[in-house]
């Protein structure tokens, strides 16, 4: 395994460093859909959805992890991103899922902009829980 | 001479500043310790994000044409913000930065710059306001549990007053916080944003030319502008909140050295009046051993 070419995937929060390994492939969810990066991959930078960034690791296992927003930047087989959350998508429960639905569904919406918070929130919380029943099923 | 007392009563009051010290010693070094991990924890997404946006705005310099990126003087009106601690007892921490900010004011005041000046912490609201300074804001809500979002609300005000050209800059004076043994007081120039300088680089950046990218070899997704936009921002923001972490963590580092320092003069000084104490009562007996003596030879 070890001839073939690797790509350094580096996860960094505001926070915390929440991941720094070597991977063959790493998929990113940009703003507009899933990037797939392979070794050599061009010079490359974007902007970062709602969605799970999935990498392969040098032993072959898939890892994934919950992130939102930020940005991917992709340069010298090194995938660096740069996000505001980064949540390992097993450690996410179904009932903290839940509770984040009915906690979002509580927010206010008198204003336009409370009326914009409440459905990201919301739909942030369904995302969760509908990762929750993938990974559990 | 001092009687026994007095001295007892002395080292019993010495004694009980030396208790409240060594707690704030331990307080200090807990919070130091959770301080430290946030502030470090946040070091690579700050330096990660400000290399990303100053070497892509180097490199699209004759292209773009962010707000945020242009120099203006228009208003001739400078933000100077200077960051100190709501509590005290921690040496020289604020005044360090509190005679940097007052350094920053006559130099502003020599350009003919009109000041705005902000100041978060008691202390340094308190100490400016006394050399006669007028304070236009202040904020006293950055405490050492300070959240990204606080200090992204007064960022974005900030980022908004330059966009609308009622400001020319903001300069933040703040503690830098190097190690454990090694902080100080610093001014750092948030707006407008300085593209990359290849003298700019960190160690570990050396390695690659972040000297502005080569814009022609890179995919953007979307277009490197957009995403410009998007990334000075948070640039702003989480360098302000560099600063502010910076800040708590010196903070308590200060105190803690300081109250060490306060606990070990204590005992000291515990030592020294014990020392006093042993011989006052030593020359108490003497005389009162030689009253009765003198007695004894009278009685004869």
């Amino acid at each position: 395994m070890t001839d073939h070419q690797k790509i350094r995937c580096i996860v960094i929060t505001p926070e915390r460093q929440a991941a720094d390994a070597e991977a063959l492939a790493v998929v990113l969810p940009a703003h507009d859909g899933l990037v797939g990066v392979l070794p050599n991959h061009a010079p490359f930078l974007c902007k970062l959805g709602m969605g799970l960034l999935r990498y392969r690791d040098i032993q072959n296992r898939e890892h994934a992890l919950f992130i939102e927003g930020g940005f991917g930047h992709v340069r010298d087989n090194e995938v660096s991103i740069l996000t505001q959350t980064a949540i390992a998508a097993d450690k996410i429960t179904t009932a903290e899922a839940d509770t984040q639905v009915r906690q979002a569904e509580a927010l206010p919406a008198a204003t336009i902009e409370e009326v914009d918070t409440r459905r990201h929130a919301i739909r942030r919380a369904k995302y969760l829980r509908q990762l929750t029943g993938a990974t559990e099923s | 001479m001092a009687t026994t007392r007095e001295i007892v009563k002395r080292r019993r009051s010495v004694g009980n500043i030396r208790k409240i010290t060594k707690t704030m010693e331990m307080i200090a070094t807990a919070k130091f310790r959770k301080a430290l991990n946030r502030a470090v924890g946040s070091k690579p997404y700050t330096q990660k994000i400000t290399e990303l946006a100053s070497a892509l705005a180097a490199g699209l310099a004759d292209q773009t044409s962010h707000p945020l990126l242009q120099r203006h003087s228009e208003s001739n009106r400078v933000v100077l913000l200077a960051l100190t601690s709501n509590r005290g007892l921690c040496g020289g921490y604020n005044g360090n930065v509190i005679r940097l900010t007052g350094q920053q004011i006559r130099m502003l005041r020599d350009e003919q710059t009109e000041i705005d000046l902000r100041v978060s912490g008691k202390k340094g609201i308190y100490a400016l306001r006394f050399m006669g300074h007028s304070i236009q804001q202040q904020y006293t809500h950055f405490e050492d549990k300070v959240t990204f979002a606080q200090v992204a609300d007064l960022a974005e005000e900030l980022m908004d007053l330059y966009c609308r050209k009622q400001i020319d800059g903001v300069r933040v004076v703040f503690t830098r916080f190097v190690s454990s043994a090694r902080h100080y007081a610093d001014v750092l120039n948030l707006l407008p944003i300085q593209p990359a300088a290849p003298a700019a680089q960190t160690p570990e950046s050396a390695g690659h030319p972040t000297g502005g990218l080569n814009i022609e070899e890179y995919l953007f997704s979307p277009p490197a502008r957009e995403i410009l936009d998007e990334l000075i921002p948070i640039t702003v923001k989480t360098e302000l909140f560099q600063c502010v972490m910076d800040s708590v963590v010196s903070e308590q580092v200060a105190r803690m050295s300081a109250m060490k320092a306060a606990t070990d003069n204590a005992q000291q000084m515990i030592q020294a009046l014990t020392r006093q104490y042993n011989r006052a009562r030593q020359s108490q007996i003497t005389s009162e051993l030689l009253d009765i003596l003198g007695g004894v030879e009278a009685l004869k």
